[in-house]
C-alpha cells in the first residue's frame, strides 16, 4: 500500500487541525454581529440562491397548487362556517380599537409595546445539513432588519433573526433555539402568567415554556404570547397554545408544553417585525 | 469560456443542496428524519477522478468555506473536511480503474465519512445529545438513501459532462 500522507503532508494536516479548533471556537464565541467577509460571502451565494430558487420555487410551488386542489372543497365548507363567527368578531376587535385608542389619547401615551411595522421577506435558502434548522431571507440590515428581531408568519411566531448581513438575514426558527436564546413570553389568562420559551421537545414538537412560578394557574388551551419584555420583540405576537403543565425536575417552577401556532418547517414567506417604540425612543434620544 | 464551465457546476451542485431542502415538502418524513442532501460531495469525488486531487482540493476548499460561513456558522468543519476528502479521493483512484461506478461508490463512503465526523464534532460542541444509534436511524440511514437516488439518476450525467468539459479543457 502505499504511504497516504507524506512527512510534509502529515504536518500540514495537524496544523490544519490546530487551525480546524481555532476557527471552530471563533465561530461559537456569541457573536453580536457577523465579520464584514463573512457578511460579504453570505449576500453573494444570497444572490446566487436566488438566481437558481426563483424557477426552482416556481416549479415546486405548480405540484403544491395541485395538491392544494383537491383539498379546496372541504376547506371552503369549513371556512363558509367560520366566516360568521368572524363578521362577529370583527366588530367587536373594531369597537375595542377604538376604545382602546379613546383611552390611550386621555392618557396622552401613544406608544406602546405592541406597535411594530413588519417587513416582508421571502425564503431563498435553508441549512441543508440541517443540525441547526436556520433559513435564509432576502432582506438585510439595508432593509431594515437587526439582529434579535421577532420573525413571524401570519399564524403567529416562527424565530429571531440569528445574523444579518447587508442584504440577506439568517434566522434561527424556534424548533433550534438553544438556552442562550431565550424569548419571553407570558400566558395570556386572567392574570398574566410570564416565563421563558426555553427550548423545543423535538418528540413533541412543542415549545417548552419555564421559569413560571410553581403556584401560578396555567390551563391547557390558554394562548401564549410574546411579552415584548427585554430585547427587541413587541408585545402580543402569538406563539401558541397550552397543551400540559409539569412541574421541573426540581419541583420549583412549572414547565408548560406549547404548541405552536405556525407551521415550525414549512416556511416560505415570513415578516420581520420591528418594533415602533425603540424607533420613537431613539428620536426622542436624538432629540436631546 | 471552457474554463467557466467545472466553476459552474460546482456553484450548481452547491446551491441545489440547499434548494432540494427548500422545496422537499415538509411532512412527518421531513420533520422525523434528515434527508441531507450531499451533491457537491460527489461533485467533488467525480472531480478528483477526472481532474486529479489537487483540483478538487481547491474546490473543496473553498465550497466547504462558503458552507460554513452560509449555513452552518461554524467556520472550518466542512473546508476541512471537503479539503481532505478531495485529497483521499485523488489518492484512492490512483489505486483504482476510472470509473463512474467506483466513483459512485466512493462517493457514498465519503458521505458516510463526512456526516459521521459532523455528527462528532456537533457532539463534541454539545449541539446534539444524539446517541450514536439515534444517528445512525435518522439522519445516515435517510442520508445514504437520498444520495443512492440521486447517484442511480445523475451519476452517469455528471461522468459524462465531467469527461466533455476535460476534453474541452485538453483541446485548448
Amino acid at each position: 500500500m502505499p504511504q497516504l500522507f507524506g512527512n510534509k503532508r502529515l504536518i500540514f494536516l495537524l496544523v490544519s487541525i490546530v487551525i480546524l479548533v481555532m476557527l471552530i471556537g471563533f465561530s461559537l464565541r456569541s457573536r453580536e454581529e457577523l465579520t464584514w467577509p463573512e457578511q460579504f460571502v453570505k449576500d453573494t451565494v444570497g444572490f446566487v440562491q436566488l438566481l437558481f430558487g426563483k424557477p426552482a420555487q416556481e416549479i415546486a410551488g405548480f405540484f403544491e397548487n395541485v395538491s392544494d386542489l383537491r383539498r379546496t372543497y372541504k376547506e371552503n365548507e369549513l371556512l363558509k362556517a367560520r366566516l360568521e363567527e368572524y363578521a362577529a368578531l370583527e366588530t367587536e376587535v373594531e369597537a375595542l380599537r377604538q376604545e382602546n385608542e379613546r383611552l390611550r389619547a386621555l392618557l396622552d401615551k401613544k406608544e406602546s409595546l405592541r406597535d411594530f411595522v413588519s417587513i416582508q421577506a421571502t425564503v431563498i435558502g435553508r441549512n441543508p445539513d440541517r443540525w441547526r434548522e436556520t433559513i435564509i431571507i432576502n432582506k438585510g440590515e439595508q432593509h431594515g432588519v437587526k439582529k434579535d428581531m421577532a420573525v413571524i408568519t401570519p399564524a403567529g411566531l416562527v424565530g429571531k433573526v440569528q445574523h444579518a448581513s447587508q442584504f440577506t438575514s439568517t434566522v434561527q426558527l424556534l424548533s433550534a433555539l438553544d438556552q442562550n436564546n431565550r424569548i419571553s413570553a407570558y400566558i395570556q389568562g386572567k392574570e398574566n402568567v410570564f416565563g421563558l420559551i426555553e427550548g423545543y421537545d423535538e418528540k413533541r414538537r412543542e415549545l417548552l415554556l419555564g421559569e413560571i412560578p410553581i403556584d401560578a394557574k396555567v390551563e391547557k388551551r390558554q394562548k401564549v404570547l410574546t411579552s415584548g419584555l427585554g430585547g427587541v420583540f413587541p408585545k402580543g405576537l402569538p406563539i401558541g397554545e397550552v397543551t400540559e403543565v409539569k412541574p421541573d425536575q426540581y419541583g420549583l417552577t412549572k414547565v408548560v408544553y406549547v404548541k405552536p401556532f405556525a407551521n415550525l418547517y414549512d416556511i416560505d414567506d415570513v415578516m420581520i417585525v420591528k418594533r415602533t417604540i425603540d424607533a420613537a425612543l431613539q428620536e426622542k434620544e436624538e432629540a436631546k | 469560456m471552457n474554463k467557466w464551465r467545472l466553476p459552474f457546476l460546482a456553484v450548481l451542485c452547491f446551491v441545489s443542496e440547499s434548494l432540494f431542502v427548500d422545496v422537499w415538502p415538509k411532512g412527518d418524513l421531513y420533520v422525523h428524519y434528515f434527508f441531507v442532501p450531499r451533491f457537491f460531495l460527489v461533485f467533488l469525488v467525480f472531480t478528483a477522478m477526472h481532474f486529479g486531487g489537487t483540483r478538487a482540493m481547491g474546490y473543496g476548499f473553498i465550497f466547504g468555506f462558503l458552507y460554513d460561513c452560509v449555513y452552518t456558522e461554524l467556520l472550518g468543519v466542512y473546508a476541512f473536511a471537503y479539503t481532505l476528502i478531495a485529497y483521499l479521493a485523488g489518492k484512492a483512484m490512483k489505486w483504482f480503474h476510472q470509473n463512474w461506478f467506483i466513483a459512485s461508490l466512493l462517493s457514498l463512503l465519503s458521505i458516510v465519512l463526512l456526516d459521521s465526523y459532523v455528527y462528532g464534532i456537533q457532539l463534541l460542541i454539545g449541539r446534539t445529545d444524539w446517541s450514536f444509534s439515534v444517528f445512525w436511524d435518522r439522519r445516515l440511514w435517510p442520508t445514504l438513501l437520498l444520495n443512492v437516488a440521486f447517484l442511480l439518476v445523475f451519476s452517469y450525467p455528471l461522468e459524462r459532462r465531467l469527461a466533455k468539459i476535460r476534453r474541452f479543457e485538453q483541446e485548448e
